[in-house]
């Protein structure tokens, strides 16, 4: 109880960190959180010394709604679950900070974020495509990616 | 007692050459398939399969349909490999096979040839193919090859001297290095009863020398895909498949002619005797092989220089002392 | 790791990169791996992934919540039963769906099954890699029987489609009730063989005690999870820490070892398989009767607009799905979160100092699933 009432004075002292109130069980996450992105490495570091874990990262495209990628990082715990979700906003285009340099699991998360939709992290070591081709000049999971025609029309006819 | 050699019986050297290697060779093929299907049927019993059925009776002819599956390949010589050494890679780990053959003791009535020193020949000439596997390893320029050929070379050197050794308690006690004169003396009382650590420690470096499971890393398949012999195709592949079959047969004879008496036994012609002694023994390296997982290269060799190296010399001592006092 | 790219110098002679795959026999599909060498010990090694990305996530964006139900039992081919259910779980938790009692024990043992499945073959694909080939047959001779038990109520042998967001599609038959009864007894029999044949076997050991030990700090820092983490002697797995579905029902124990090498990865494992037959044995015992489908299950599947996370525990570890929706009924956004890609990336760490016979049975000992690393 102690770690977790610590973790929130810890989160509690960074000032761009807004904390939802009380989110829904159905979100499956203990703590939903939104933070500047020049504050995710210290949310990182809080976050480490609490021993939780990046338990996954990725990112949305919401360029059509908010003209910004979303970024989001979820910690959690070993044991009963305590999950925060925690979102970065950046402008579609611009660069987060790394979170490498605290956990080795982010090294491949961002390369996956950078491959998919093209977010890039300041300050990783070897941001290259990890699942798509070397040299592809497309991030597949934007919105403006297109699909093949014959997807597009199942979706759309069912 | 002498046998009669070949030349008795046919009368002229060349003749008696031809009339070896003939028989050499004739049985060679045939026993590899032979071999190979058992090898297939002892595997898939011992996996609760049927292995082949299909082609002959118990799918006895399965491997000659191999065989002409492996002669109808193309021969691929990649572009990036050393000719000279890639081609002629097959035939030096093929040739000394025929050279020991001929060596061995069959038969109580005659041999191809009787050399005195028959036993140091066959140990020499064993230690040849080993030339062959590094050729191939380090001519078809691929990384894995070379770290198979690697890996053959320490192994064969590694358990070259135990198996060494271990032969070479025999030796003590028979005062004899013509192979025929070795077995005639182990009549009645067979080697394996007096020597039976030389024996296991032969067994088990022979199971080394041939490259089988469990010390088959030059070619593990799970890390270096086939090791020496990854860039063949087709006949050339099935040159080594053929040499390992073949060698086999003659660490299996070689130890039926040291520690198991030969030809000796009852009721049955020797000549068959021989066959079935060889034949359990490679039965029982097939058992080794669908049993055991593979050894890691250096404990591989640290079980050869720290354990059987040092238990086969302190059995010689042993053999070399009882042997003056008797 | 930039440094691994630069071919090796001239003056560098004595070390040499060595690229493991994408086609080689013992690297469980199509993972490559750059290893720097010298001799045979390791000095770095860099697992390159994607050569099976089929783009799951894309699809999910361009098809309805139930056009993309076949799709997460492709994504970890082996334990598919427990992707396909669980991403049914998920979406039956944005909706707010009851599931009836009979189709949730149902599930539970469709589960437990598979997860012993997907065991075996790693089990025979471990000592494949180690080269014993004969138990790899053996476990495929039991395996066998599980995926005609799993034929035999949801139609399909590896890939199944059994959930259906509400229930199930099929109904069990007295003939799958008493084959699954029949093979745990038989189960049992065979597994104290392996541990005969195996366990016991010094060549086995000699391989595998004290190689691959993954530091304890790794577990925090690469979000390790599932069989590899309880090796480390964390009891942690997602059925017993968030119970889902009805796991909460059940007594089974979460084994660990704590030297967290490939041999322990090894027994944690086999112990697993035994509890997964406790389950499957107590849910048999418990099963009620009933309907297998809800009895009001919407027209349109689509969850109110918002984030959902549900996680389940597959054989390899915590398998999560991030789901976005837009209050349609196309997802916005699926993520899925794979165990084996956490796993996987600590080789970097893990497999320098070994040798490259160690990389073999360590890559073999973290039950890597290509597929499910690309997606």
């Amino acid at each position: 109880m102690s770690e977790a009432s610590g973790l929130a004075a810890a989160l509690a002292g960074i000032a761009s960190l807004k904390t939802a109130e009380a989110p829904d069980a159905k979100s499956g996450c203990q703590g939903l959180h939104t933070v500047g992105r020049e504050a995710i490495v210290e949310v990182g570091r809080v976050f480490r010394e609490a021993g939780y874990m990046l338990e996954m990262l990725t990112a949305l495209d919401m360029r059509a709604a908010e003209q910004a990628m979303h970024v989001v990082y979820q910690f959690n715990r070993f044991g009963a679950p305590d999950r925060h979700r925690v979102r970065v906003v950046v402008p579609a285009g611009e660069a987060v900070p790394s979170l490498a340099d605290l956990f080795g699991s982010a090294n491949w998360y961002e390369r996956e974020a950078f491959d998919m939709l093209g977010v890039r992290f300041d300050g990783h070591p070897y941001l290259v495509r990890i699942l798509t081709e070397e040299g592809a000049d497309y991030h597949p999971l934007l919105k403006d990616f297109g699909v093949a025609p014959a997807a597009a029309e199942e979706a759309a006819g069912g | 007692m002498t046998p009669r050699t070949f030349n008795d019986i046919f009368g002229n050297p060349y003749l008696a050459v031809l009339a070896a290697t003939t028989v050499i060779m004739g049985y060679l093929t045939v026993n590899a398939l032979m071999i190979i299907w058992m090898e297939r049927k002892v595997a898939a019993r011992m996996q609760r399969r049927l292995g082949p059925t299909e082609r002959g009776k118990f799918g006895l002819l399965q491997s000659i349909y191999d065989m002409g599956k492996l002669i109808g390949k193309e021969l691929i010589t990649p572009t990036h490999v050393n000719k000279g050494l890639y081609l002629a890679a097959p035939v030096l780990v093929f040739a000394p096979v025929l050279a020991l053959c001929s060596l061995i003791p069959v038969s109580q009535s005659w041999v191809f040839h009787d050399y005195d020193i028959a036993l140091v020949l066959l140990l020499a000439f064993s230690g040849l193919a080993v030339i062959g596997i590094f050729s191939a390893g380090w001519g078809s320029n691929n990384k894995y090859s070379l770290m198979g050929a690697v890996r053959s070379v320490s192994q064969t050197i590694a358990y070259e001297i135990p198996l060494i050794l271990s032969a070479l308690a025999v030796v003590m006690m028979a005062k004899e290095l013509n192979l025929y004169q070795i077995v005639a003396k182990q009549e009645g009382l067979w080697n394996i009863v007096l020597q039976p650590v030389a024996a296991v420690i032969f067994l088990i470096s022979a199971t080394a020398e041939t490259n089988r499971a469990p010390f088959d890393i030059p070619e593990a398949e799970s890390e270096l895909i086939g090791g020496f012999h990854t860039e063949y195709s087709g006949m050339r592949f099935g040159l080594f498949f053929f040499a390992e079959y073949s060698n086999m047969i003659i660490a299996c004879s070689l130890a039926t002619v040291l520690f198991l008496g030969g030809w000796h036994g009852p009721l049955l012609p020797g000549i068959l005797w021989f066959f079935i002694k060889v034949y359990a023994l490679i039965f029982v390296m097939m058992w080794f092989r669908w049993t055991f997982p593979r050894i890691r290269f250096d404990q591989l060799l640290s079980f050869s220089w720290l354990v059987l190296t040092p238990i086969a010399i302190a059995n010689l001592f042993v053999t070399a002392v009882v042997s003056k006092l008797v | 790791m930039a440094e691994l790219i630069q071919i090796a110098s001239d003056e560098d002679r004595d070390t040499f990169y060595l690229n493991m795959g994408p086609q080689h026999p013992s690297t469980h599909g199509v993972l490559r791996l750059r290893l720097h060498l010298k001799g045979e010990r390791i000095l770095s090694a860099e697992p390159i992934i994607g050569y099976s990305h089929r783009a799951h996530e894309k699809m999910a964006e361009n098809r309805n919540y139930i056009q993309f139900l076949p799709n997460p039992s492709r994504v970890d081919y082996l334990s598919g039963m427990i992707y396909s259910i669980g991403y049914c779980q998920a979406i039956e938790k944005a909706i707010g769906l009851e599931v009836p009692e009979r189709a949730e024990y149902i599930r539970v043992i469709c589960n437990e099954l598979n997860r012993i499945s997907s065991h075996l073959l790693w089990f025979g694909t471990f000592l494949l890699d180690l080269g014993g080939v004969t138990p790899f047959l053996y476990c495929f001779d039991d395996r066998e029987k599980i995926l005609d038990l799993l034929d035999l109520v949801s139609g399909s042998r590896l890939t199944y489609c059994y959930g259906r967001f509400g229930g199930l599609v099929n109904d069990v038959t007295d003939d799958f009730l008493e084959g699954t009864a029949r093979f745990c007894t038989a189960f049992r029999e065979r597994l104290r063989e392996y541990d005969r044949l195996v366990t016991q076997n010094v060549i086995f050991r000699n391989r595998t005690i004290g190689v691959g030990v993954m530091r304890p700090e790794l577990a925090q820092q690469f979000g390790i999870t599932g069989p590899c983490l309880r090796a480390m002697g964390m009891a942690r797995d997602v059925r017993r820490d968030e119970p889902y579905g009805i796991y909460d029902r059940f007594e089974f124990d979460i084994p660990t070892r704590t030297a967290s090498d490939c041999f322990d990865r090894y027994l944690v494992r086999i112990a697993e398989m035994e509890q997964s037959m406790r389950i499957v044995e107590q849910a048999l015992a418990k099963l009620p009767d009933g309907p297998i489908m809800a009895k009001k299950i919407p027209r349109k599947i689509a969850p109110a607009k918002g984030e959902y996370y549900f996680a389940v525990e597959s054989a390899r570890g915590h398998f999560g799905m991030f789901i976005v929706s837009d209050g349609s009924e196309i997802p916005y956004r699926i993520h899925l979160r794979t165990p084996s890609f956490a796993n996987l990336s600590t080789m970097r760490t893990v497999l320098p100092g070994t040798l490259l016979a160690d990389t073999v049975s360590i890559l073999g000992s973290i039950d890597i699933v290509l597929p499910e690393i690309d997606r």
